[in-house]
């Protein structure tokens, strides 16, 4: 059963990004065309989801929307990881008040949830893909930051970091060649359940318009623009929002599945 | 007279491979008496007492019969058997520091096991709970019953514990290794209180430990265990001077240090009992 | 006393919380590249009317100058005027707090009385089917959009069956002094719903793995050795030992409730903060913007002020040593 979630994790996020990967080369219609003689095609043949209120096809739009989710969420994913997992380390090692201040300074980025710094963004330069990452990366910054200073504290208890630091390794030697190695799979876990709520918070920005702007596609401003015909053609919403919790379960899955497989010591920290 | 506690073949088996632990055991106790089970870890004489209050996981199998005071416990729903614990049997654990809620003074603590299972007003609950304190040798009662686990000590929290497993005055008191945990000094004096409270209220004692040495103070019969099985019973004297198991020969070699010469090795019981390796 | 002194301490770094945050928003919406009086009056505009209005909104002022004066405004309940319209930032937000705040309100009392009792089931029944279809259901909700699960939830209940409003806002007490709490309430259980199943789904999974531990604690174990059931032990004694964790994840919750609010708010076209921030944004009307956010940062840190003072009510064990 448990196993069970880790494969269903592993084929979602794997039909993710091969979506996104094969709409670089292929689509089934052209997925910015205006046909105003197909819209609201219900799901069929030949468009297999159906049309929008744009007669563009549903399928189509999903497979690139895929693209742009998939793109946000490596970024964000990464720049929280840059940003994060060196505060928690230097944070893990020195303890003191270098942990204090790093934990105090997560504490407030806290209260700045990804939606509140993209909408500070957008409304100083103006919503794109960029500020979405932005501020989606820089709110995933606290959670990296707090477990990588967990699995840290745990890892600097073990003997071959007491050896290390014994034989005089300095502390950005022990740090590099013993702490990140041994830590890689809690962050592993990490970047996994960070990925998820990236897709949300992607997903959450651009149906408020707070993101990539149209008419690129993407899966919130498809969502958006399904709710104008909500009452005359709901199903059109359902693939966008479907697409999302999909994806959105199997980085989920796929993170409980390798918190599983994780040194039973280091458990505690992710 | 029939006894108070009879254990016939019991047999307990945990997880879906059914492993089992507890091989079909049998004895009894009498009204009044104290019955040591002595084994080492896994011998699986914690489980034993566990089957017998009906406290093990949901995932343990549980076969054979237990009785207490002639009624048949095994197969008895949680709902049924619950008022049975802390009035008829009650059971006080190894681990003093984390056996107590830590969000609730302890003389509430005790006073529930009280109201639980006798009807009476909160104030009389409160004199009977300050009395008991007392009684378990704890100096000032009240300033302990309004106290939190955490801002007592090991050994007082054994007290409280032992306070509340005796305040319904039940027949049968099961102790798991109350001293392991313990310092020695400690463990001398709450020793001391265990035989005297159980004399007071007359409780039948079944007293877990690995030590032959703490049982021999407490008990007058010795049941053994290993890997499961009960492999020797028999009195005091019976166990340290005429043992038949090499098992039991080795627990009493390594009880009885005074029989060391000076300079000599001292014994361990794998000197009598080597376990087979078995598969 | 130790409690006192823990009690200021929470203050202090709650005070300067507040100071930082509110710095970090001014510098963001003043500081980067971007100028408001071209927004206003397009690229287009004439430089020497772009400098006036530069001048009649305040924005020729130096920086810490235009910062003090706002977050001075802002103590003294003065949050500025809209740079568009004019109107006092005070006045427009005023009455969009109320719908925010019974939003919020609403979820955060109801996810708890639905996760507490699925997540106690989760633990209890981890190895039969029951447990594994708890978990199930919120590891689905986990998974779900809070403004998807809204769009859903007007398809069914909406569209579909036709049994409420798919969006708008009723007051409780209408302009005529009115009350109308059938209209109020059936405008709100759709917004309120969508926000449930997110907050209960995240809720059911620390209610579970807080009880799966209690479970398997020692004065869990004593508690069914003197008389308890296994559920009323659970009740009696495993709640408030759990809630110490779940309350933690309440407080920290509360940021990602907010937020969903906004986003439910346009899903539902309710008139609380959410929406007027979203067309201050639109709008570029950054005063309205800040003032917004520095409400809705205000709130996060107030409840996780309240949250770190709540443990000291629960675990006794903190009371005389300095929480974390």
């Amino acid at each position: 059963m448990r196993r069970a979630g880790l494969w269903i994790g592993v084929v979602l996020v794997a039909a993710v990004i091969l979506a996104a990967l094969v709409s670089l080369v292929w689509t089934p219609y052209n997925p910015l065309q205006v046909q105003p003689t197909q819209t609201l095609r219900p799901a069929g043949w030949p468009h297999l989801l159906g049309t929008d209120g744009f007669g563009i096809d549903i399928l189509s739009r999903l497979l690139v929307g895929a693209r742009t989710t998939v793109y946000v969420g490596v970024a964000a994913v990464s720049l929280a990881a840059l940003g994060g997992v060196p505060l928690g380390v230097l944070a893990g090692m020195r303890g003191g008040w270098v942990s204090e201040i790093v934990l105090r300074v997560s504490d407030i980025l806290y209260a700045f949830p990804a939606l509140l710094l993209a909408i500070l963004l957008a409304a100083a330069v103006g919503a794109s893909t960029g500020t979405a990452m932005v501020a989606i990366g820089i709110a995933s910054i606290p959670a990296f930051a707090r477990v990588a200073r967990a699995a840290t504290l745990i890892v600097m208890t073990q003997d071959y970091i007491l050896a290390a630091r014994a034989s005089g390794t300095s502390r950005w030697t022990t740090s590099v060649r013993h702490v990140l190695p041994n830590i890689a799979a809690v962050l592993g876990v990490q970047a996994s359940v960070s990925f998820g709520i990236a897709i949300l918070a992607e997903a959450a920005l651009s149906y408020l318009g707070l993101a990539t702007p149209p008419p690129t596609p993407t899966w919130g401003r498809m969502l958006h623009d399904a709710q104008t015909y909500i009452f005359t053609s709901p199903v059109q919403a359902l693939w966008p929002g479907l697409a999302i919790a999909l994806s959105v379960l199997g980085l989920n899955l796929l993170g409980d599945g390798l918190r599983d497989h994780l040194d039973p010591r280091l458990r505690e920290a992710a | 007279m029939s006894p108070l506690l009879e254990v016939t073949d019991l047999r307990v088996a945990f997880g879906r491979s059914h492993r089992e632990v507890v091989h079909g055991i049998s004895f009894a106790l009498e009204p009044g008496e104290r019955l040591g089970l002595i084994g080492e870890s896994g011998s699986g004489k914690t489980v034993t007492a566990l089957a017998v209050m009906g406290l093990l996981a949901e995932n343990a199998y549980v076969s054979g019969s237990v009785r207490v005071g002639g009624r048949e416990l095994v197969g008895l729903r949680d709902r049924d058997l619950a008022p049975l614990r802390g009035q008829a049997m009650s059971m006080v654990f190894q681990e003093p520091m984390t056996a107590l809620d830590p969000t609730m003074p302890v003389g509430r603590q005790v006073a529930e096991v009280l109201l639980l299972h006798q009807h009476l007003g909160h104030g009389v609950a409160r004199g009977r709970v300050i009395e008991v304190l007392a009684e378990v040798g704890l100096e000032d009662p009240e300033r302990v019953a309004d106290a939190y686990p955490h801002a007592l000590s090991g050994g007082q929290r054994q007290r409280v514990v032992v306070a509340m497993a005796l305040i319904n005055r039940p027949d049968l008191v099961i102790c798991d290794e109350p001293t392991t945990a313990l310092d020695v000094t400690v463990q001398a004096k709450v020793l001391n209180l265990l035989d005297a409270e159980l004399d007071a209220v007359g409780a039948s004692c079944l007293f877990i430990s690995h030590d032959l040495a703490v049982v021999s103070q407490l008990c007058e019969r010795v049941l053994v265990m290993l890997d499961g099985d009960i492999v020797e019973q028999g009195s005091l004297a019976q166990i340290f001077n005429s043992a038949t198991h090499p098992y039991t020969r080795g627990l009493v070699a390594t009880a009885r240090l005074d029989a060391v010469e000076p300079g000599e090795r001292l014994p361990t019981v794998e000197d009598y009992y080597q376990r087979q390796v078995r598969r | 006393m130790n409690l006192g002194r823990t009690v200021a301490v929470r203050l202090l770094v709650f005070a300067a919380s507040l100071f930082v945050a509110s710095m970090a928003i001014f510098l963001v919406v003043n500081a980067l590249p971007g100028d408001v009086a071209t927004a206003i009056l397009g690229f287009g505009a004439d430089p020497a009317s772009v400098a006036g209005l530069r001048v009649r909104l305040g924005l020729d002022r130096p920086l810490l100058v235009r910062y003090l004066s706002w977050v001075g405004g802002m103590a003294s309940g003065d949050m500025g005027r809209s740079y568009l319209t004019n109107e006092s930032v005070t006045a427009l937000v005023a009455p969009r707090i109320a719908v925010t705040a019974w939003l919020v309100a609403f979820s955060m009392l109801i996810a708890p009385l639905v996760a507490l009792p699925v997540g106690m089931v989760a633990a209890v029944k981890r190895r039969s089917w029951q447990g594994a279809a708890a978990s199930t259901v919120s590891q689905i909700g986990l998974s779900i959009p809070a403004f998807y699960a809204g769009i859903l939830l007007v398809i069914v209940f909406a569209v579909g069956l036709r049994w409420l409003p798919a969006n708008g806002y009723t007051d409780l007490v209408d302009a005529h002094g009115q009350w109308r709490p059938v209209a109020f309430v059936q405008h709100l259980v759709l917004p309120v719903t969508s926000l449930v199943i997110v907050q209960a789904s995240v809720l059911t999974r620390y209610v579970r793995s807080a009880f799966v531990e209690v479970l398997s604690e020692d004065y869990f174990r004593t508690a069914r050795a003197v008389g308890w059931t296994r559920w009323r032990a659970l009740w009696r004694h495993g709640v408030r030992n759990a809630a110490i964790s779940v309350v933690t994840v309440i407080g920290l919750q509360l940021a990602t409730l907010l937020v969903g609010a906004i986003v439910v708010e346009q899903v539902f076209r309710l008139p609380g903060l959410g929406t007027a921030l979203l067309s201050a944004v639109a709008n570029r009307d950054l005063i309205v913007v800040q003032g917004i956010v520095m409400i809705l940062v205000f709130a996060v840190l107030v409840i996780n002020l309240l949250t770190d003072l709540s443990y000291l009510l629960i675990d006794p064990r903190l009371r005389n040593r300095d929480a974390r």
